[in-house]
């Protein structure tokens, strides 16, 4: 396939032919000396206060002759200052809201000052707003690059730490960072993630989950291959053991990969509470997944194949309360279903305050008035509206989304095939993801390929002294987390 | 040591253990008690373990057999011993049997679905049902096969524990006088049972896919012991739960037997048993289809995926055809023959021969040095 | 690529769509349920009469209906034709035959049942001393709660019934060496359902039905769970002895062929005049061997009246079998079975007779 068409900037004298065209181009011609130097820049991109209290008083205050753009750099007080000849940098460090400075004599060449603004416009609170824990800490990652990198380095403190930079997108040449732990990620991963990253050829990168997309080994899948975290102790847990992250300027999600299924079902919060209740939690987790797949369609098979199943003193209050309901169970489960998912989906594109009460207020009377209207009965009525609750106890809201999606093939599975459909779409799903890979690992390990290394931390979260591997599967060059054995001598045993 | 297929498509060695013991237990499970029981009665399972302690011997002489194979399966074997033109036919009958395989558990679970629970639907829905959906499994390759064969041992071995329930009935007292049949008897109960067995034979197939496949001889048997225990547990639970008589009027007892379970909340278990045969089909029947795909893109120049859907449209015809009970008869001879045959005649054959070219080559070598 | 899956989609759609039309629907609330049958003879003609919860006009109490037919099956097709809704027959947890068709043989009825994989394992087959029309009608507009299944059940587990279900009657009656049995229900004055006794088979054909005190007698030889009420005299005193646990074991004697019981049983006393046990311990002893010899005396008899009438409802044939390499049913029970002797040894344990004095 051919490359999209590149925007490319051949010379100086066209960048500024196309730049005095847009109205927030600001170019100040000044005297110095024999020679004039022209101050480019963009004051919605550079801190313009900067420009009128430093910049432009000390250009003035210049009382030799310049004969080269190197000789400035002396005169100016700021640290990044770089020259440069190439027409497509200067064009882009431009567009950061450089500063571009011009002597008559060297038209070709510019001095580049940084003065831009980069927290303009950018959000100063840091909560992690969809990825809560009530334990743990609460800063999450923002939509700025340099801050989140700062926010990583500050958990992750060794040089080993390294930050490659790769742009991407051919609009807006957003900065895309690739941080893995030299020495213990496996540098197949890395390698196999940057040639991924240097395939891409996109416009615009409006969000990391935007490129997750294009990225990932399989995109018929409605299961997400790579994690996406706004939280930054995940992000420092999936790096320190042997993962890959991928920051993207303007995005506060961080994306994580190689990842298996397990991972999208762990909450940071199972770590800080003790293994007891920490694994308690993660089953609770598990089984929510397993009931809000197959609840509804258990029960349009059992209620349109198999009533036989039912227990006698059970059909007595779903007799009643399905009495009067013209619909079969497979239209009245689709009809909930739908309602539920269009409360969702409502309450998430209106206004916080808004949603929420719509969401109480729609719930609770759509769903009693179509009982009273006998549309519906109420025994599914608490089905779906529980396993629309336990949809949402998956961290990952990705994840969560297609749990809810899946619940509707299966649905269909089981009202034309009964039990059999349920069976069938089961085994139509673990198909599906035995088949997926992510970066070239499989989704299902540690179960299958079978890892016993790692079994002590998936399904439930064994205690500290058992989980001491790192994930075995992406063949770490370091696998020892630590050492257990800690040394408690003041505890006495009894004996 | 013996031939292996590239890193990247093999499987690790203890993954034979379930690849082996899967393909074995499929349909069979489900009436193998009422068609063994006109034997030895009571004494049946005897006669299944011994047949299962002879699968060792077979499973000792594919491993010798294989060894000597050039590209470490049957089908090249075939040719290295009888010439392009046998050696093709042979793989053309292989083919065939593999057909009859899945055909039959097909058929079997066809009938059951029709018999217990959906009486209206006809044969040709079930099997376009299953067929696409291990067209769906085999098109992910051996790994994939493998990974639900791996699930699918585990999760329906979960229902062992409601054998509970029938064993709160069980009169232990039917397995006495112990030993109380000839001869003849054990071995007419011991040949009814070599299909509980079939299935062992597709490691002819798979065997270059397996990493260190020369030393994975253990998880082999190991395999094979998982399914005569298994077998054996489910045998047992039976003849305890059923006398003789009753047995014979029962035509999948393991399907009847799972009717006395039930719980407060969920009154009828044997749904669950039905439908969980959905997974004890499933692997057996895609590594079979595998199988056939790999005879047919060795033998001919079709590619993979149009063989696949050739032999899915084959045998899609041929589980699609109404059956009666006469002719189900008639195809379970059929497989119980062919089976016997093939593990008990054709495989030690070609032990022989394999054994015989050995030697003229080393005596060959001798002769030219 | 995209194509080629798109293309797999579709088939995959299309073909369920192809499979949308299966007529095996019996959606749960569009449905008759029917929860209890009974059978009666009239003539060449069965008469079925069943009973289902009405859930539309009775909010789920039991309503009747009845019908006449060749076959149960025919009987079934009558009610669907004055129903308007699917009748099945799936969930029914009781059948109740009359004496009359179990005294003829049940045979066509169990072979019909056992072949059908609809009905489940654990249901109830009751015989019913009144006719079985009479004993299902009185269950028109009572709860589902009083259906005959639940009653049993109820005294199987802490009452005096012998465990009994379609399994168990089809193990006994599949077994060469066992007769059948079942539980015979009747009517009381308060046209309420109660068990009345133990109906004994051989094979398919009624024998005898054991009343009350027998039935318990007959659950304390098959030994499995012991419970129930026994009456007896002390010194010209009724009594009752609440069985609490018990074991009994067996032993087979081949030549001269022999039958031994072996019984423990553990009991409480309420009804006694005083609380003799605790006014005087020495007691004890001689009223548990006062109960040890009557109940002997009792269990002698039942096992004689079984052995009279030609069955063998406690499998003594099959305890043979399993111990005799040559054992054949027909020679058994032409030769041997007839003059079987009989032991019985009886141990008490009285555990207490209440908490006053």
């Amino acid at each position: 396939m051919k490359p999209s068409e590149q925007f490319d900037i051949h010379s100086l004298e066209q960048l500024f032919s196309i730049v005095s065209k847009s109205n927030d181009f600001s170019r100040i011609s000044l005297e110095i000396g024999q020679t004039s130097l022209t101050v480019s820049f963009y004051p919605s991109m550079s801190d313009t206060g900067e420009i009128h209290d430093h910049l432009l008083p000390c250009l003035h205050k210049i009382d030799e002759e310049i004969q080269r753009l190197e000789e400035l750099k002396k005169w100016l007080p700021f640290d990044e200052i770089t020259c440069e000849t190439v027409p497509n940098q200067i064009a882009n460090k431009l567009q950061q809201g450089y500063v571009v400075l011009q002597l008559q004599e060297a038209r070709n060449e510019a001095l580049l000052i940084n003065i831009s603004h980069e927290t303009m416009g950018h959000r100063t609170s840091n909560d992690t707003e969809n990825e809560f824990s009530v334990i743990g800490p609460k800063t999450g990652f923002v939509e700025n690059l340099s801050i989140n990198l700062h926010l990583l380095r500050q958990q992750i403190a060794i040089p080993q730490l390294i930050f490659e930079e790769l742009t991407i997108g051919s609009l807006s040449k957003t900065t895309i960072v690739v941080a893995y732990i030299e020495g213990l990620t496996n540098p197949e991963i890395v390698q196999t993630m940057k040639n991924r990253l240097k395939g891409v050829d996109m416009d615009i990168v409006y969000d990391s989950s935007f490129l997750e997309q294009v990225i990932s080994d399989n995109t018929n899948t409605p299961f997400p291959l790579f994690l996406t975290t706004e939280r930054i102790d995940r992000i420092a847990y999936v790096i320190s053991s042997g993962q890959i992250a991928l920051f993207t300027s303007g995005s506060p999600y961080v994306l994580a990969g190689p990842s298996t299924f397990m991972d999208f079902f762990i909450s940071p919060e199972d770590y800080y509470l003790n293994w007891i209740t920490g694994s308690f939690f993660r089953v609770i987790r598990l089984m929510s997944v397993f009931f809000s797949l197959f609840a509804s369609p258990i029960y349009i098979a059992v209620l349109t194949f198999h009533y036989e199943m039912i227990p006698s003193r059970l059909l007595q209050p779903i007799m009643m309360s399905g009495l009067h309901v013209p619909f079969s169970p497979v239209i009245e489960v689709v009809f909930l279903e739908t309602t539920i998912e269009l409360l969702r989906e409502a309450g998430a594109r209106l206004p916080a305050k808004i949603g929420q009460t719509l969401g109480i207020v729609g719930g609770i009377v759509i769903g009693e008035a179509s009982v009273q209207a006998s549309l519906t009965s109420n025994i599914l009525l608490i089905i779906v509206a529980l396993s629309a609750l336990a949809s949402f106890t998956t961290p990952i809201f990705k994840m969560a989304n297609t749990i809810r999606v899946l619940r509707f093939p299966l649905i269909l599975f089981s009202a034309l095939l009964g039990g059999l459909g349920i069976a069938i779409g089961f085994t139509l799903l673990l198909a599906h993801l035995l088949r997926l890979k992510s970066l070239d690992t499989p989704y299902m390990v540690p179960f299958f390929p079978f890892r016993k290394g790692n079994l002590s931390d998936s399904l439930i979260r064994a205690s500290y002294q058992f989980t001491t591997n790192r994930i075995l599967y992406l063949n770490p060059l370091r696998t020892k987390r630590y050492q257990p054995d800690t040394k408690k001598e003041d505890i006495e045993h009894d004996d | 040591m013996s031939y292996q297929a590239s890193l990247s498509k093999t499987v690790s060695p203890y993954l034979l253990w379930f690849l082996l013991h899967k393909s074995q237990t499929g349909i069979s499970m489900l009436n193998f008690q009422h068609a063994i029981t006109p034997g030895a009665g009571h004494d049946a399972w005897i006669s299944v373990l011994v047949t299962g302690l002879s699968i060792h011997v077979v499973v000792l002489l594919i491993f010798y057999i294989l060894k000597h194979a050039s590209k470490g399966d049957i089908i090249s074997l075939h040719v290295q011993l009888f010439g392009k033109w046998l050696g093709s036919l042979l793989n053309g009958a292989f083919l065939l049997y593999l057909l009859m395989l899945i055909c039959f558990q097909l058929i079997s679970y066809s009938q059951v679905i029709q018999t217990l629970v959906f009486p209206e639907m006809k044969a040709w829905r079930i099997a376009l049902v299953f067929l696409l959906m291990f067209v769906y499994i085999v098109r992910g390759g051996f790994r994939v096969i493998t990974g639900i064969t791996f699930c699918f041992v585990l999760i329906p071995s979960l229902l062992i524990v409601t054998l509970i329930f029938p064993l709160q009935y069980a009169e232990w007292r039917n397995f006495l006088p112990f030993l109380n049949h000839t001869l003849p008897e054990f071995t007419y109960s011991a040949s009814r049972s070599v299909p509980l067995y079939m299935g062992v034979e597709l490691l002819l197939i798979y065997f270059p896919y397996i990493r260190d496949n020369a030393k994975s001889a253990k998880w082999a048997h190991i395999g094979v012991l998982h399914t005569y225990v298994l077998y054996l547990i489910i045998a047992c639970t039976t003849f305890a739960f059923y006398n003789q008589g009753e047995i014979k009027h029962e035509i999948w007892p393991t399907l009847s037997l799972s009717k006395i379970i039930s719980f407060t909340f969920l009154e009828r278990f044997d749904y669950f048993y039905i439908f969980n045969w959905v997974f004890a089909i499933t692997p057996p029947c895609c590594i079979v289809l595998w199988g056939c795909t790999r005879i047919l893109r060795s033998s001919t120049s079709l590619s993979a995926k149009t063989s696949l859907w050739i032999v899915v449209i084959v045998v899609f015809i041929i589980v699609a055809w109404p059956y009666n009970a006469q002719m189900m008869q008639v195809v379970e001879d059929c497989i119980r023959y062919a089976g016997s045959i093939l593990l008990y005649g054709y495989i030690p054959l070609l032990a022989v021969c394999v054994f015989i070219s050995n030697r003229l080559q080393i005596w060959r070598a001798e002769r030219a040095s | 690529m995209i194509k080629v899956t798109l293309l797999r989609l579709v088939i995959i759609l299309f073909s369920l769509l192809l499979l949308a039309g299966c007529g095996n629907e019996s959606i749960v609330n569009r449905i008759r349920i029917l929860s209890a049958v009974g059978f009666d003879r009239e003539g060449e003609l069965c008469k079925g009469t069943v009973a289902y919860p009405n859930y539309i006009q009775r909010k789920g109490s039991l309503a009747i209906l009845k019908g006449q037919g060749k076959e149960p099956k025919l009987i079934m097709d009558q009610f669907e034709r004055e129903s308007p809704r699917k009748v099945k027959y799936n969930k029914v947890n009781s059948i109740v035959f009359s004496q009359a068709i179990a005294r003829e043989g049940i045979y066509t009825a169990v072979s019909t049942i056992i072949r059908d994989p609809d009905l489940g394992n654990t249901l109830l087959l009751a015989v019913s001393s009144c006719s079985a029309e009479k004993l299902i009608e009185s269950l028109d507009h009572q709860e589902l709660e009083n259906l005959p299944f639940n009653i049993v059940k109820q005294n199987m587990a802490n009452g005096g019934v012998p465990p009994s279900n379609l399994h168990l009657f089809l193990h006994d009656y599949y077994s060469e060496g066992k007769d059948p049995s079942m539980p015979s229900l009747s009517l009381n004055e308060q046209r309420q359902i109660q068990i009345h006794g133990y109906a004994l088979f051989k094979k398919d054909r009624l024998r005898i039905v054991l009343n009350t005190n027998e039935m318990t007698l007959f659950g304390l030889l098959q030994g499995k769970k012991v419970r129930g009420e026994l009456a007896f005299n002390y010194k010209e005193h009724q009594y009752v002895l609440s069985l609490l646990a018990g074991r009994s074991s067996s032993k087979t004697q081949m030549r001269p062929a022999a039958f031994r019981y072996d019984i423990n049983v553990d009991g409480n006393i309420r009804n006694l005049e005083g609380n003799r046990m605790s006014m005087d311990p020495s007691e004890a002893g001689a009223l548990s061997s006062c109960i040890e010899g009557q109940l002997k005396a009792q269990l002698l008899a039942l096992l004689k009246k079984i052995q009279a009438n030609d069955m063998d409802s406690l499998g003594i044939g099959e305890r043979f079998r399993s111990e005799d390499r040559n054992w054949k049913a027909s020679v058994f029970y032409k030769k041997v079975y007839p003059t079987l002797q009989f032991n019985v040894n009886v141990n008490v344990h009285l555990k207490n007779s209440g908490a006053g004095e």
